[in-house]
């Protein structure tokens, strides 16, 4: 479980606060969505929750973040990632250099924590596995698509088996198939139990994942709640967040005459426009 | 946690592969561009007046044992002291404040040639009887001893003038790279250095 | 290029029956050899030995294109110390206005030796190991996984700088940037394409410290290994040959 209270950090080569005054409780198993427009503070988010912050990055801080109860201030970055992962935005830079087949890679990190070989390799091998990458174990790391570097990065971050894993925008590099390859192991971490922070770009993919939005905007939460909730929000454009466009579309021609909720996925627009048009035809 | 007075973060372990590569590639454009002279320590001195003589001296060592150990069969190796040498002299010399402008780098690629020439004649008398490998200097250098000037000075000055040449562009290259270097980084890497040390 | 590596995988001996640490002392061995065998035929000898070795190991051929890169030299060792090589007396050969002095031409004979000898050794452990079985196996007798971390980086960071290099020097020539010409447009060329090289480098550090840091770089406890490590069969005796035999090379220097 993740807790913040009160939680303002400034950089301290910047003058305005990265994120302020903020409040969160993430429950074990949730899925979360973090939107906003570059420089909301996001990834800032992220690196607070990891313990980056304070623990790498030097700056003013006030507040608290507390993982499973223990404030993050007061516990070192390697005890922290084995309840906290988080993989960065850039996959290539997640990765150590000085391996030269994906499973060292993989397990780079639990070398350092001196895991028992056999364990390990059980470890690089469930890893593997759920990231549907253990056709290229044997592979450079240097030399995979942007797709198999992702899921490899994720990799790296899974074998310590943290129970909270964040992703700063896995896909923001990614064609359409990489991106779709990203989402569908995310989709299985869900169901591993493994709660799961997404900062993203791409709206339609989060609204068919998460459980839940959280859009920041200069530093602050602007709205946290249900993805139809914050997707079907008035307010959505002055955060810097553009619905999906069928979700647009819909809320500019449907949505005036009929005063329900909007549809955030394809698949919901597409049913409700053909229960409309049945309805015309009836 | 720390043992001596001075350990390495992970910044600074991680920078200094970066300043090896920096040191290949240059040495490859060179080599491409067909230029008379090696530039082959322009990440070792980077480093050294960004992160400080340590991470200099560190990024010299590791990169002659590097290509000493995959490249050149040991020969590298031999000259690392050089490399160190190089890296602490660029690093004091930024500390004091000489790569600040252009000219004062120039100065500090002087110096920092005249250090290299010191550290280097040793190594050149032991493995080649004094000679650099680059025909115009060893050139001079056979004119020298020929007129029986001593090997050592005659080593010396062969090795200087191939540094003063190679060295002042370093500098003067390190001064313009360095100041297009983002801020945030190059503060975030001094000031995790110095909290270190103390 | 894949990685700044000369090893390249082969059946011999030195491939796959000597572990990585005891080339590291037939080296470390043969460099001192070099330093302190004391006759000129004692030189010849081990340096004849060196070659020897490496022909066993089938890497002859490539060492001695590494041994070609100091051929020129080693060539003007022989021409600058025949000629004046400061206690030279007695002459050897006379060409023309030149004369070739017998100490000059020892004297050059004998630190080339020395240094074939060197090359040789080195490039045995080099041509023959990988540079990453190597770094492992100190790391497992207490080297500073620091250390080993930075080396092995390099390995890694080369091929992928100089593909950039390459992207930047395509773009920087689509842009019109000359990089044939005299001397000063090369110069000119140079800061172009080397500038936004390290800047994208240095970049990235910050994020991949972050990313070290979060895998337990830090940790400074101990460590284990993916990897098992290789069991080499009866490399103790071979290692004390090593140490004898250099041991008895400086016993004939100092007393012989």
């Amino acid at each position: 479980m993740i807790r913040m209270q009160q939680f303002t950090y400034r950089y301290s080569e910047m003058a305005r606060p990265a994120l302020e005054g903020i409040n969160l409780v993430i429950e074990p198993g949730e899925c979360i969505g973090l939107l906003g427009s570059n420089g909301a503070g996001k990834t800032t988010l992220c690196y607070a929750i990891m313990g980056l912050i304070p623990h790498f990055f030097q700056g003013d801080l006030t507040g608290e973040v507390r993982v499973n109860n223990q404030p993050v201030a007061k516990m070192d970055l390697a005890a922290m990632s084995r309840q906290v992962g988080m993989v960065l935005q850039n996959a290539a830079n997640q990765l150590s250099g000085t391996k030269m087949t994906v499973e060292e890679e993989i397990a780079f990190g639990l070398e350092n924590f001196a895991i028992a070989q056999e364990e390990m390799r059980e470890r690089v091998d469930w890893a593997l596995e759920i990231l549907g990458i253990a056709g290229i174990r044997k592979r450079n790391p240097y030399q995979l698509s942007g797709g198999q570097l992702q899921r490899v990065a994720i990799a790296s971050v899974l074998v310590l088996k943290p129970q909270i894993l964040l992703l700063d925008e896995p896909t923001s590099q990614l064609d359409p198939k990489g991106t779709e390859e990203v989402y569908q192991v995310l989709r299985q971490l869900r169901k591993e139990g493994i709660t799961i922070l997404l900062a993203e770009h791409k709206v339609e993919m989060l609204a068919q994942c998460c459980t839940r939005l959280i859009v920041l905007n200069e530093g602050k939460i602007m709205a946290d709640a249900s993805p139809h909730a914050v997707l079907g929000h008035p307010s959505l454009p002055d955060w810097g967040v553009e619905a999906p466009v069928f979700t647009q579309a819909y809320q500019a021609v449907v949505q005036p005459h009929h005063g329900e909720k909007v549809p955030i996925t394809l698949r919901e627009t597409i049913e409700r426009l053909n229960q409309y048009e049945q309805a015309y035809r009836g | 946690m720390a043992k001596g007075a001075f350990r390495l973060t992970t910044l600074g372990i991680v920078m200094i592969p970066v300043a090896v590569g920096i040191n290949f590639i240059g040495k490859q454009l060179a080599n491409t561009l067909n230029l008379p002279i090696w530039l082959d320590s322009i990440g070792t001195i980077l480093s050294a007046v960004i992160a400080g003589p340590w991470i200099g001296a560190i990024s010299g060592f590791v990169n002659n044992l590097f290509f000493g150990l995959t490249m050149d069969g040991g020969l590298s190796i031999w000259y690392g002291i050089s490399s160190i040498a190089i890296a602490m002299a660029a690093g004091v010399l930024a500390a004091l404040g000489w790569f600040r402008s252009l000219p004062k780098a120039i100065v500090a690629g002087i110096i920092v040639a005249i250090v290299s020439a010191i550290v280097s004649t040793p190594i050149n008398v032991l493995l080649w009887g004094g000679q650099t490998g680059k025909a115009w200097g060893d050139l001079l250098f056979g004119m020298l001893i020929g007129n029986g000037v001593n090997i050592w000075l005659a080593s010396f000055i062969d090795e200087l003038l191939l540094d003063l040449f190679d060295k002042v562009v370093v500098a003067a290259l390190v001064y313009f790279i360095a100041l297009g270097l983002p801020k945030r980084l190059t503060q975030g890497i001094r000031s995790a250095e110095t909290a270190v040390r103390k | 290029m894949n990685t700044p590596s000369l090893y390249r995988e082969q059946n011999t001996f030195f491939h796959k029956r000597m572990d990585p640490l005891s080339k590291l002392l037939l080296v470390c061995c043969l460099f001192i050899d070099a330093f302190v065998v004391p006759t000129l035929p004692g030189a010849c000898l081990l340096a004849l030995l060196t070659v020897g070795l490496l022909y066993l190991a089938r890497e002859l051929g490539r060492a001695v294109k590494i041994l070609a890169g100091c051929a020129l030299l080693l060539i003007s060792i022989f021409l600058i110390q025949g000629l004046f090589y400061q206690n030279n007396q007695t002459v050897l050969l006379q060409v023309g206005p030149l004369s070739f002095y017998r100490e000059g031409i020892s004297y050059a004979l004998k630190i080339s030796l020395r240094v074939i000898t060197m090359i040789a050794a080195g490039s045995l452990l080099v041509l023959t190991t990988s540079p990453t079985d190597l770094l492992e196996a100190c790391v497992r007798r207490g080297v500073s996984p620091r250390l080993a971390y930075m080396l092995a980086a390099i390995l890694q960071i080369i091929p992928l700088m100089m593909r950039n290099a390459a992207k930047i020097q395509e773009a920087q020539e689509a842009r019109g940037m000359a990089v044939r010409g005299s001397l000063s447009t090369r110069f000119r060329a140079f800061l172009p394409l080397l500038t936004p090289l390290i800047l994208s480098s240095f970049v990235n550090i910050q994020e991949r410290s972050m990313a070290l840091e979060v895998r337990g770089f830090s940790l400074g406890g101990p460590r284990t290994f993916y990897r098992s490590e290789p069991v080499y069969k009866g490399m103790l005796p071979v290692r004390f040959v090593l140490i004898g035999s250099t041991l008895g090379i400086l016993c004939w220097r100092l007393f012989g």
